[in-house]
This record gives structure tokens, sequence and C-alpha cells, in this order.
């Protein structure tokens, strides 16, 4: 596996960082096949066959995001609400079969005693954010959450992480987004907040390669990238 | 000039968002000319087709014709509209064959159907397609 200081050999810029807009699938919980299944089982029952395996690198956009080059304008203006819910809804049948990425729970709690604040902020829909928080008691160690709900363009746009920066007041304490997905990194970038960017979301590399810097996973980054916050 | 505004207010009364119109029923002596005239120009294909009606395109945009009395004009019989959220009115709506919940009521010549889609629509709705 690549070191940290070979991914990321100069601090990024911003660094030392006091806040983390941390995302959900794919950093905390190994969940980003579940999604992807859970999308093919969902276009499958209003007629759209679509592969898992081509849904897996869309996972990380929000469900409106994800529906836009599989169904026709029509049925995207009508019907992706409809579609998103039932995604959700075998996601969640399928969500005690999800397993936590190892360490990353223990990686935030570490990261909450050093003083870091961390506000997850997923493009997953509430009751998912909700139900992983409290599988993964990671609760105490964060400040709040920012899910789909909340706001009216979820990841690859910047809405979820701009809300979370202005609803816990982040901007004075130099927030840094840490993601699996290029999604994560281009919303980032469009606040001018820089993203690192974690393997354990199974992306290939070159989807990363835009990140400010690229860590195996949250425990990795907090064994290595250390020096990059503020603690 | 306060009785104006006072009568502006009342006459907006506070529906459901609208989506669009995504279905039209009509009814024709001659069901296949007329689908066939439809599909010509708009390129929607039939979903399904019996004795009694031709539905073109699907769920989220459809046209359906059925059959009327020989020598009776073509008229237009339902009209489908999509909302948001069916909110107040959801005591009145019914779970649909098109994914939907929905009511409908008399307007004119015509049926109102408005409708919010919440789930898959039934085998009889679903187009089959080519795999993306």
């Amino acid at each position: 596996m690549t070191s940290a200081v070979e991914a990321a050999p100069r601090a990024p810029q911003g660094a030392p960082f006091g806040a983390v807009l941390l995302d959900l699938d794919g950093c905390l919980i190994d969940s980003n096949d579940a999604h992807a299944r859970a999308w093919s089982a969902a276009l499958a029952r209003f007629g759209r066959r679509v592969p898992a395996a081509r849904l897996r690198g869309e996972i990380g956009k929000g469900g409106s995001e994800i529906l836009r080059d599989l169904v026709t304008p029509a049925e995207h203006h009508l019907l992706a609400p409809a579609m998103g819910s039932l995604a959700t809804e075998l996601f969640l049948k399928a969500f005690p079969r999800v397993r936590p990425v190892p360490g990353a729970a223990a990686a935030v709690g570490a990261m909450r005693r050093a003083g870091i604040a961390i506000v997850l902020a997923s493009s997953a829909d509430r009751e998912v954010v909700e139900r992983a928080i409290a599988r993964l008691r990671i609760e105490p160690s964060l400040l709040g959450f920012t899910s789909a709900d909340d706001v009216k363009k979820a990841k690859p746009f910047h809405d979820v992480f701009a809300l979370a920066i202005q609803r816990f007041r982040l901007a004075a304490r130099r927030p840094v987004a840490v993601g699996d997905t290029p999604y994560d990194i281009a919303a980032a970038h469009q606040i001018g907040v820089p993203c690192l960017a974690l393997r354990s979301g199974g992306f290939p590399e070159r989807t990363l390669a835009r990140a400010d810097g690229v860590f195996d996973d949250l425990g990795d980054l907090w064994r290595n990238g250390r020096g990059l916050f503020a603690a | 000039m306060k009785k104006n505004s006072r009568r502006k207010k009342k006459s907006r009364s506070k529906g459901p968002e609208l989506l669009g119109i995504h279905g039209l029923v009509f009814s024709s002596a001659d069901p296949n000319a007329l689908a066939e005239r439809w599909s010509e120009l708009t390129g929607s294909t039939p979903l399904r087709r019996s004795r009694r009606e031709i539905v073109l395109g699907g769920p989220e945009l459809f046209v359906t014709v059925r059959r009327s009395k020989k020598g009776s004009a073509d008229s237009l019989e339902e009209v489908h509209m999509a909302v948001e959220e069916i909110g107040p009115t959801r005591k009145a709506a019914r779970e649909d064959a098109l994914g939907g919940d929905s009511w409908s009521r008399r307007v004119g010549e015509f049926v109102l159907v408005v409708r919010q889609f919440r789930r898959p629509p039934s085998r009889s709705w679903r187009r089959p397609r080519k795999p993306v």
C-alpha cells in the first residue's frame, strides 16, 4: 500500500485542519456495493435493467444525480423520488449485513479526543445516516450531521458540505472534507475546501487523483496524516 | 380596493405543487387510427394494445385511446396530472396501477386525475427495455 507521505508529499492548502466534513459510505461503513445492488434492484422494479456493476461508480452521488443518465427526462422529473425511496428501502433491508470499515469508528473517536470537530456530511438519506451513526456508536464523537434530506442538490454539488460548515460554524476552524469518491472531491473543491480521499470505498486510484491527499482508510489518515490536523 | 385583493386571495386556493400533465385518455371510434397518428407525431410507442384500448408511452408520460361507439367523435376523457406531494388530499387518494396515490374529480367534460408517484408501477405498466 502507498503511504500517506508518498500520496501527499506536501501538506494541502489550509492545513492544519481543525474540522472534518466526513463522508459516510465507503469511509465509515463498507456500503458502496450494497448501495449499487439496492439501486439496481429498485430500477428493475421500474422496468430498468441496470447492472449493479454499472451503478457502482455512481455511488457517492445523490439519488437524483445517479438517475440522470439512466432514465428519460420525463421519468427523472416524475419518478426519481419514488425510485430513490425504493432504493433506500432496499438498502436499509440489507443494512444489517453491511460491515463497518475496520478502525474507522475508532479513528473518529481519536480525532474527537484530539479536539477535531467532526461533522458527518453524506449524500445518503437521513434514515441511513442515523442508522449508521447508531450502529457505529459514534454519536458522542460527532458535532452533528447533514444528509441528502437537508439539501436540494446532493453530491457532487457542494450543498451538503456548505450546509455543514454553515450549520456548525466551522469556517474559522479550517475544515477539510474526507471522502472516498470523486464526487466528494468535486463538491469540496467547489467551495474551496480541500479534500482528503480514502481508498476504503473501492474507487480506482485515478478517480481520486484530484484529492489533496490519498490514504488507505480513516485509520491510516489518523495514523499517518496526523500532522495535517490542528490536534 | 380592499375587497378586490381579498377576492383574489380567496380564488387562489393552495393546492398541491404541480409537476406537470403526464397522461391523457381519449375515446375514439377508431382507436387504431388515432393512436397511430399520435405515435407518428410524438414517437411514443405502444405499451399494450387490446380491443378496448391502446396505451402509448409509460406511466410517466402516456396516452390511452379507448374505443367508443361507432360514429361518435373523438373526445378527451381524462387528464392525468402529477404532483410533488399529494398532501392534504391524501385521504381521498388510492393506490393505483401506475405506482401512484391518486384521486379523481370530474371537471366539465373530462375527469381530472391527480397523482403522486410513490412506488413501482404494476406489471401492466412496465415497459420492456434493453439493459443500460
